[in-house]
């Protein structure tokens, strides 16, 4: 198991593909729940309120989930310079120098994100096989991403956790030597 | 000088001992007489010199002088032993007399006022204390010093009292010292990572905390592999060069 203690050391470092995976299937999660429950509400309310019924053409559904998600992504990335799936992993976009991401950078990131897409997925690729896990629209908006959470506080977490089950069993000797 | 010096120190004066007895004036006058005739005739005969015992020689050396001389020898053996008796019975009352008044006589003497006389500096300033130092063996000496006892006799609590114990802070980097703790034993092995944790972590911050490691190790691996599979050599950057020190500006390359 690779303890926090560990991976303290790689904050600020490039991230790897499974953080950036997983971070985006976070995302994509967010934004699809997000989406259905707001359809569902809308619609709700529609049918309550009006005599009407909403039925969404699934061309106009998938240019709202398209317009949402951008919604979801640009917002997050100019205001945090993360979106809340890079939150939950722990990671964050910075300038290709490390410097902060500004809004600028920000937007040219978000419209050169379907390219990743458009490439039919080839645009992706540079996050497993790159050395600076840089994607398309990573070059092309001029950003990286890294890891960044507070691996400090997570390994004080973890020696305490530690250390207070030593005392509780009474034994002395270090559980990793 | 003071005038004590030049009037003669209070109580160097010879005084008459309490109860000491008065010497008669005739056996006073007796003794002056005899004293008187020996120094004349011990400078009457140290005049006579060599001339004298050149005629002693002489003397000797004529017919029948060896029989009178042995005849004055056997009349002289008598006195002799009579002399002799009497100078040893005066040799004893002599030293009779000293062992009686000698410490009389340093009961007498004011040894404060003869240390008063005594110019100290002068004495100080005619010893070499450069040579006796080079004398002085002082591994030997300190070898004989008991360390224990003189830490028994020394009155620490004064000595550190002292110390200037700001002056001394005052000295010390306080940030090299707190480099140089072990934070994590001291979170890991005290009550303080207790309090850490209880006002830190919860389920969800732990379980994150475990997530992301766990990711992190996921990375790696994968990472890893990948170069493994490219076949890649040398070193890849780590990171973005704000946030993670180069290799080239460690080595202070420009």
């Amino acid at each position: 198991m690779t303890r926090a203690r560990d991976a303290m050391e790689h904050q600020g470092h490039y991230a790897g593909p499974v953080s950036r995976l997983l971070a985006y299937a976070a995302d994509v999660g967010i934004v699809g729940v997000l989406y259905t429950a707001g359809l569902a509400l809308l619609r709700f309310a529609v049918e309550a309120a009006t005599p009407w019924q909403l039925n969404l053409d699934s061309a106009v559904f998938a240019i709202g989930a398209l317009l949402w998600a951008a919604l979801y992504f640009g917002s997050s990335w100019v205001g945090f310079a993360r979106s809340p799936g890079m939150s939950l992993l722990g990671l964050r976009i910075v300038r290709s120098d490390g410097s902060d991401l500004d809004r600028r950078h920000a937007l040219i990131r978000l419209v050169a994100f379907p390219l990743g897409y458009l490439t039919l997925g080839i645009g992706f690729l540079p996050i497993l096989l790159g050395r600076t896990r840089q994607a398309i629209y990573d070059r092309l908006a001029d950003t990286a991403v890294v890891y960044d959470w507070d691996a400090e506080a997570a390994k004080l977490r973890e020696l305490a956790m530690r250390g207070g089950a030593r005392r509780t069993l009474g034994t002395d000797a270090p559980a990793d030597g | 000088m003071d005038d004590d010096a030049s009037d003669g120190a209070p109580g160097t004066d010879l005084v008459p001992l309490a109860g000491a007895r008065g010497v008669p004036r005739e056996l006073a006058l007796a003794a002056d007489l005899a004293l008187g005739a020996g120094a004349r005739v011990a400078r009457t005969a140290w005049r006579l010199g060599a001339g004298g015992r050149a005629a002693l020689r002489l003397t000797a050396s004529l017919p029948g002088a060896r029989l009178a001389l042995r005849a004055a020898g056997g009349l002289a053996r008598p006195l002799a032993a009579d002399g002799a008796r009497t100078r040893e019975r005066t040799v004893e009352r002599a030293q009779a007399l000293l062992e009686a008044v000698v410490p009389a006589i340093v009961e007498l003497i004011d040894v404060d006022a003869v240390v008063r006389r005594v110019d100290a500096d002068a004495v100080v300033a005619a010893i070499d204390v450069d040579a006796l130092i080079a004398r002085t063996d002082v591994n030997a000496l300190l070898a004989r010093v008991d360390v224990d006892a003189v830490l028994a006799a020394a009155d620490l609590d004064t000595l550190i009292a002292r110390i200037d114990v700001d002056a001394i802070a005052a000295r010390i980097d306080v940030n090299a010292v707190v480099q140089r703790i072990d934070v994590d034993a001291v979170v890991e092995e005290t009550e303080l990572g207790t309090i850490v944790a209880r006002s830190t972590s919860g389920f969800a911050s732990e379980a994150l905390d475990a997530a992301r490691a766990q990711t992190v190790g996921a990375d790696t691996l994968v990472t890893r592999i990948v170069e493994r599979l490219l076949r890649r050599r040398g070193e890849a950057p780590l990171g973005p060069r704000l946030l993670v020190p180069q290799e080239d500006e460690e080595d202070g390359a420009p």
